[in-house]
């Protein structure tokens, strides 16, 4: 994203200027939705829950400093929305991790590749969403939006420590829901088999 | 943490393969709308300014005043005897005008409460 245009339209909207507000929110719409849905795994609760950290960031523009990335401070808005949306409802996922060799990290790769496109995103979106909460919005942040732990620490309000070990996690925890997947769904697709 | 493992590039490509999730349409426009909603919400104004205030507490004491004033046999003109001053005017009330005033006062005195309540709502 370009920070410098991004000023620009913060600087007008600061001074009440609902239109260069509005094409911030188009630019990270997408974003943020993408990250509280991934918390919430309800798609109009999270539409819900976007709307109202876009509204809350609106109004707390004149209090952004710039000394954070604008998406950053963004996502630290939506996170904590998120967050307060799962502890009043009380929702908590969590899902058993079963040992990933590297060989079977070889065969998720080449199972995956000889999938259609289509299909393959569909079936890793469905995973992301098994993850727990916090870690499939950590996953994103890091291998999405290739946001720094520092900066993830700085939105999530973990530790940097804390967050490789949910990355660590995140990651053994993906890899699992998807090799139980393929197991599941496609046996012996083009002679291999789990 | 640098992206080098085979575990952690394999994870990259997974999660970016994935993609973003797209909301509805008129997502945008919502925001706008509930923010264009919010602005137009009239802030708290009281009713009766504080002056008015002042000057409704002060015809009010005036009254008082002035119905203590005609009912005691207190005078300025006579002498300035504590005993006078102090001398309170026998009233009668009924039991039924007793529980109007209490129940007056109780109202009175939940308006603050009821405010405070309001308020707190639409912060």
């Amino acid at each position: 994203m370009n920070r410098q245009t991004d000023q620009h339209f913060i600087d007008k909207a600061r001074q009440g200027d609902t239109r260069a507000y509005g094409v911030l929110v188009e630019r990270y719409q997408d974003y943020i939705f993408t990250i509280v849905y991934r918390m919430l795994k309800v798609r109009e609760e999270a539409e819900e829950v976007a709307q109202d950290a876009f509204l809350k960031a609106f109004e707390a523009l004149p209090g952004f400093r710039g000394e954070a990335k604008f998406s950053s401070w963004l996502y630290r808005i939506a996170y904590r929305k998120a967050l307060d949306r799962i502890r009043k409802k009380g929702i908590s996922t969590s899902e058993l991790i079963e040992e990933i060799t590297e060989d079977d990290t070889t065969r998720l790769e080449s199972a995956l590749e000889i999938m259609l496109q289509e299909e393959r995103s569909e079936i890793i979106r469905n995973c992301i969403l098994k993850l727990p909460e916090q870690e499939s919005a950590i996953i994103t942040l890091y291998y999405f939006e290739e946001q720094s732990v520092k900066e993830i620490a700085g939105v999530t309000g973990l530790t940097e420590e804390n967050i490789k070990v949910k990355l660590y996690r995140s990651r053994k925890t993906l890899f699992s829901l998807l090799k139980k997947y393929m197991q599941a769904e496609i046996p012996g697709r083009n002679g291999k088999t789990f | 943490m640098e992206k080098h493992s085979k575990e952690e590039i394999l994870a990259e490509k997974i999660v970016k393969n994935a993609g973003l999730e797209k909301p509805s349409a008129d997502f945008s426009s919502k925001v706008l709308k509930a923010i264009a909603a919010r602005q137009e919400v009239v802030h708290y104004k009281p009713l009766i300014s504080p002056w008015a205030l002042i000057v409704f507490t002060g015809v009010m004491l005036a009254a008082v005043a002035g119905l203590f004033w005609t009912t005691s046999d207190f005078s300025f003109e006579v002498d300035f005897k504590l005993i006078n001053f102090v001398s309170i005017p026998k009233l009668e009330i009924s039991g039924t005008m007793m529980y109007a005033i209490a129940f007056i006062s109780l109202f009175f005195l939940e308006i603050p409460f009821l405010k405070r309540f309001l308020v707190k709502q639409y912060e």
